[in-house]
């Protein structure tokens, strides 16, 4: 006789039983688990997705564009053809250095000619007076007009209205330009600035054949073809060409952005993982209590196809039913969070974003499928004997191979909806040793239980006994909430660091003026002022000018365009006694006192990375007239985005001093005191000085955004780690009640049986902490070290609050589910299992 | 240990295959593995059981607390496999089948009671009658499920779930889900055990009505002689043998 499998009957009848089943607490703390898991996971894949087109927003603002070419000769017809062709939005200015002259001063500055186009996003901000409101305007000056600088207004002493010259022809000043999309971008271009219309530019007379001019020609429009132009005009950029994404932004803005990106990544990879944990727990309890129903249909005749195929509805149904409710949770938190911070995030208008979507559910389901199918295949192999026989359980033959398979998915998981290989590889190897350190310990300290138990008396002994006896599942249960610890406090952790060390990065007192050109005989004189002023300095750093001529003796090619940037042009060399703060050495050691005089460089990371060099190796500087070979000593790791002044070579005492030397420095001015600036300029006419407000102000309101959104991410982990250990404290409070109930009958007193059940959860929630304590923190380490790059301490003050707070939230939570057991006749709570 | 074909074993014998009966048991014999090493070798639960029960019959299988009873009427109805031995129900051996070839045969004949009534916790008690008709039709008929529940006297209690009912009312139900496909066998496991002498009592008066009325065959393991006594024939199992009670 054929077994009586009938797929469309036995799916029918599966989905028949779901919906009797409702009720019940199983069905609701999977479709709970499931929901918040998917929800959690698609509001945080949603808010990124968010977050993401924030910063890219925001950047391609800063920009002026999505993408800039920069060439120093004029762009080819047939790209901007291309551009047009494709719909996409075209600004040409045109850029240059030049003397301005007012009244009889004189004053170098970065001329910009801009088109009606510009700038293709964001906004030029101007006022019309140095202390006065500003204003955004969607384009650039009119003909005849010149918006400046509030520097050079201050150091030329200009007003609105006053009539300047460049070159050839004369401007009326107009407005004062406060932001200027694109001058955030490097701090190169930070000179003090102009706008000017292109059609005045053939007028000044100052593009000449080989005069030094750039082009700038912006682009912007939607993705799809901004990426189909960008990926056919890479192959046909020429050596005077370079093409410069919104992404490319300053290292300032960027390392906020890559920090906060990496962040949440980070958020996503955990988000997957609890998911996971929450998703196996409650799946498998699930399974666990359905082994009794499956063994009734079984015995009456369902044959095991049957059995596998009414269960594997169920879930196919409850996945696609909690997935559901799960998404339409996430976009109204989602929604929520993003109205309550539209004030600090620029947001897309999108109401609808489909691969958050997809990602939730895809990812729900492959959880659910992954950590349920070991289950299910258990369930259909139930001996039908269960029925008369209740200790027998279905072989697990096998079945490790599909756990092994369903960690691999999750870790899959992982990797795509993060992106980043790296950060999966260090998350998991960090979660690796968590496990490992959770199981081994957990064993040992179980091993060791019976020395402890003998120890004590009464409530306290039984319940560590019950610790001690039910030894597989305390690991399992101490093992899970550990891991959700872990999370929890990464999550925690991360974000506190985060946040400390961009708050110090950039106090409100961080430097906002770069004054650099400064004389060595005027060295003195402006410390001078600057005391007198009462105006704190980052430092006076010399600076001499130098081009990398060697490498290990050998010339650079004369034909430097194929080269990396630092060999085409001249770099910026000092020499230091003291390292910097901003400055760490990763390589080699800082010079002692007897290397004063001896050629030796100490070398920025980025550049030797670049260079193919390391320590010993020797380069080569040619400083005007003078070659300058110098061995390695030591390779710095240098904080760029400190606002300091930063230098990718330095020189011990004594060896390049002889040389021509300018000097730079770094301060803080306060907004109302800007005034000062006229004064250092008056006394010291050739100095510049490069205002870094604007770059400030994007970088703070970046970090400000970041900020709150992995304040929601974080929030939204919690909420997901809690239901995990809910989850896993249901699937043993039921043995626990059951066991309650029993010992109720024989005459347990309340208290009696109270002290028991929180000994247990207590033993439990200890050591589970102080496991997810060791846990966190090297799995901390290991990302602080290898994503982060932020200085690794350990968290005293989270193992406190781990230590007390998580015992007392998993006692209060066992204690609020078993509080009922002593108050119900035994009878009727001996009924319900 | 070998399963033996029930021809081979047949002919071996040379005895007449009795194809009137609805189950024949020869020379069933059942051993488990001890647990540790000091307990021995192999225990042996049942061997060499013959038996035979014709269609109608009413059978009572006796047995103190551990003879085995359990055991046999599990390997009886096809919950469980021999060691040695064969089973053949309705003419067909259950012995060479795998477990879902055994449970094709449990769906088309035959019905269980048990002591503890293994009806399932989330499903009312007309969905509990109802579940064997739904594990065999696309559309099975609701009707039947409730007329013998009316049968059963819990034409009120159709929509509450087991922990709702007293344990007489959980048997009942079970009563009427072992009867409602018609099956040709019905095997009860001490179906009064779990219930006081009175409840009891109405069971089995429940239990033989329903019998008497389908005509079905009923093996009952019990140690109640007083539910013993009800049946047609009583066999006691003593030292994993079967003999005449």
């Amino acid at each position: 006789m054929m077994a009586n499998f009938n797929l469309t009957r036995d799916s029918l009848l599966g989905f028949r039983l779901l919906k009797r089943h409702w009720r019940s607490t199983e069905l609701s703390t999977l479709v709970l688990a499931l929901s918040i898991a998917v929800a959690s996971l698609t509001a945080i894949s949603l808010f990124n997705h968010r977050i993401d087109f924030s910063l890219a927003t925001n950047a391609a603002e800063m920009l002026g564009a999505n993408h800039i070419l920069k060439s120093t000769q004029p762009v080819d017809d047939s790209i901007i053809t291309k551009a047009t062709t494709l719909k996409l939005n075209v600004s040409k200015s045109i850029s240059l250095s030049s003397m301005i002259v007012y009244k009889d001063k004189f004053k170098l500055s970065h001329v910009k000619a801009v088109d009606d186009a510009y700038p293709l996003l964001g906004a030029i901000r101007i006022s019309n007076s140095l202390v006065g409101n500003e204003t955004h305007s969607p384009g650039g000056p009119a003909p005849g007009n010149a918006w400046l600088a509030s520097s050079l207004m201050t150091q030329l002493d200009i007003s609105i209205g006053d009539i300047i010259e460049i070159g050839n022809s004369h401007f009326k000043v107009s407005q004062i330009l406060k932001y200027d999309p694109g001058e955030t971008a490097s701090l190169v271009s930070l000179a003090p600035r102009l706008l000017i219309h292109s059609s005045d530019l053939p007028s000044t007379g100052l593009v000449q054949p080989g005069s030094r001019v750039t082009y700038h020609t912006g682009f912007s429009g939607d993705e799809a073809s901004m990426v189909q132009f960008i990926n056919w005009l890479k192959p046909r950029l020429n050596a005077t060409q370079a093409l410069t994404g919104s992404t490319e932004g300053s290292a300032a803005i960027n390392s906020a952005a890559d920090k906060a990106r990496q962040y949440l990544t980070l958020s996503t990879m955990l988000s997957v993982l609890l998911s996971g944990i929450s998703i196996a727990m409650s799946a498998t309890h699930y399974a666990r209590r359905s082994y009794d129903q499956a063994a009734i249909m079984r015995s009456i005749g369902a044959s095991s196809k049957s059995v596998i195929t009414i269960f594997t509805s169920q879930i196919i149904v409850l996945g696609l039913l909690s997935s559901t409710i799960g998404i339409i949770l996430a976009y109204l938190i989602e929604s929520t969070v993003t109205s309550i911070l539209s004030d600090v995030l620029t947001l897309n208008n999108d109401s609808f974003i489909i691969k958050p979507v997809f990602t939730g559910y895809i990812s729900g389901l492959i959880i659910l499928t992954a950590f349920t199918l070991p289950s299910l295949l258990r369930i259909g192999n139930v001996p039908p004997l269960r029925v008369l026989r209740n200790e027998l359980t279905p072989p697990d033959t096998g079945i490790w191979i599909l756990y092994l398979l369903a960690i691999a998915s999750v870790i899959s998981l992982m990797w795509w909806a993060s992106g980043n290989l790296k950060s999966t590889v260090v998350v998991l190897t960090g979660i690796v040793i968590s496990g490992l350190l959770l199981s081994f310990i957990t064993k040992l300290l179980i091993y060791i239980l019976p020395a402890i138990v003998s120890l004590l008396n009464g409530p306290f002994r039984q319940g560590l006994k019950q610790v001690n006896r039910n030894s597989n599942l305390h690991t399992l249960q101490v093992v899970s909430i550990g891991f959700s610890l872990v999370i929890l406090a990464l999550i925690y952790l991360v974000r506190t660091d985060l946040i400390i060390q961009w708050t110090n990065q950039l106090p409100d007192n961080a430097p906002n003026h770069f004054i650099i050109n400064i004389q060595p005989s005027d060295v003195p004189k402006i410390k001078d002022l600057f005391n007198s002023l009462n105006i704190n300095t980052r430092g006076l750093y010399p600076m001499v000018r130098g081009r990398i001529s060697q490498i290990n003796s050998i010339d650079i090619p004369a034909d430097r365009e194929l080269l990396d940037e630092s060999l085409k042009r001249d770099l910026n060399l000092t020499w230091l006694a003291n390292i910097q703060d901003n400055n760490r050495i990763i390589q080699g050691s800082w010079f002692s006192e007897s290397n004063t005089g001896q050629y030796l460089i100490s070398i920025e990371s980025g550049l030797a990375r670049r260079l193919g060099v390391t320590i010993n190796d020797s380069l080569t500087f040619q400083i005007l007239n003078t070659n300058i070979e110098a061995r390695i000593k030591s390779i710095r790791q240098v904080k760029w985005d400190s606002f300091q002044p930063n230098f990718y070579i330095i020189f011990p005492d004594e060896v390049i001093n002889h040389l021509p030397a300018t000097y730079i420095s770094s301060f803080y001015l306060q907004p109302d005191k800007k005034k000062q600036l006229s004064i250092l300029v008056d006394k010291f006419p050739s100095i510049t000085i490069l205002e870094l407000d604007n770059i400030m102000s994007q970088v703070r309101t970046i970090m400000l955004q970041v900020t709150k959104a992995i304040e929601f991410v974080m929030l939204l982990l919690l909420l997901s780690g809690t239901t995990v250990m809910a989850a896993t404290l249901q699937a043993s409070l039921q043995q626990r009640k059951k066991d309650a109930v029993i010992l109720r009958s024989l005459g347990t007193s309340r208290s009696y049986l109270r002290n028991l059940i929180l000994t247990e959860l207590f033993t439990v929630a200890v050591v589970a902490s102080i496991l997810a304590i060791m846990g966190s923190e090297a799995t901390a380490y290991l990302l602080y070290k290898y994503i982060f790059q932020l200085e690794f301490n350990l968290h005293f003050s989270t193992w406190l609050y781990m230590l007390l707070l998580s015992p007392a939230v998993i006692m209060a939570a066992g204690w609020l589910y078993l509080r009922k057991i002593p108050d119900q006749p035994p009878m009727n709570a001996l009924r319900t299992f | 240990m070998v399963k033996k074909h029930s021809e081979t074993i047949i002919q071996n014998l040379n005895m007449k295959t009795t194809y009137d009966s609805v189950i024949q048991a020869i020379k069933v014999s059942k051993t488990v593995t001890a647990i540790s090493q000091q307990d021995g070798n192999d225990i042996n639960i049942l061997s060499d059981i013959n038996l035979s029960v014709k269609p109608s019959e009413t059978l009572a299988i006796l047995g103190s607390s551990g003879s085995g009873k359990s055991t046999l009427l599990g390997l009886l109805a096809g919950l469980d496999t021999v060691t040695s031995g064969d089973i053949i129900i309705d003419g067909e051996s259950i012995t060479d089948k795998d477990e879902d070839g055994r449970a094709a045969i449990r769906s088309s004949k035959i019905g269980f009671i048990f002591q503890s009534f293994q009806l399932i916790n989330g499903l009312t008690a007309l969905e509990n009658v109802l579940l064997p008709l739904e594990l065999k039709y696309r559309n099975p008929d609701t009707d039947l499920a409730v007329k013998l529940l009316e049968k059963t006297g819990l034409d009120h209690r159709l929509h509450h779930y087991p922990n709702q009912l007293s344990g007489g009312e959980q048997q009942r139900v079970a009563i009427a889900r072992a009867f409602v496909c018609s099956p040709k066998l019905v095997f009860a496991d001490e179906p009064t055990g779990n219930l006081d002498n009175r409840t009891g009592e109405r069971i089995i008066d429940l239990l033989f009505d329903i019998n008497t009325a389908q005509k079905t065959t009923l093996v009952i393991v019990t140690h109640d002689e007083s539910l013993a006594n009800r049946c047609s024939r009583k066999l006691l199992l003593n030292d994993g043998k079967l003999q005449p009670y």
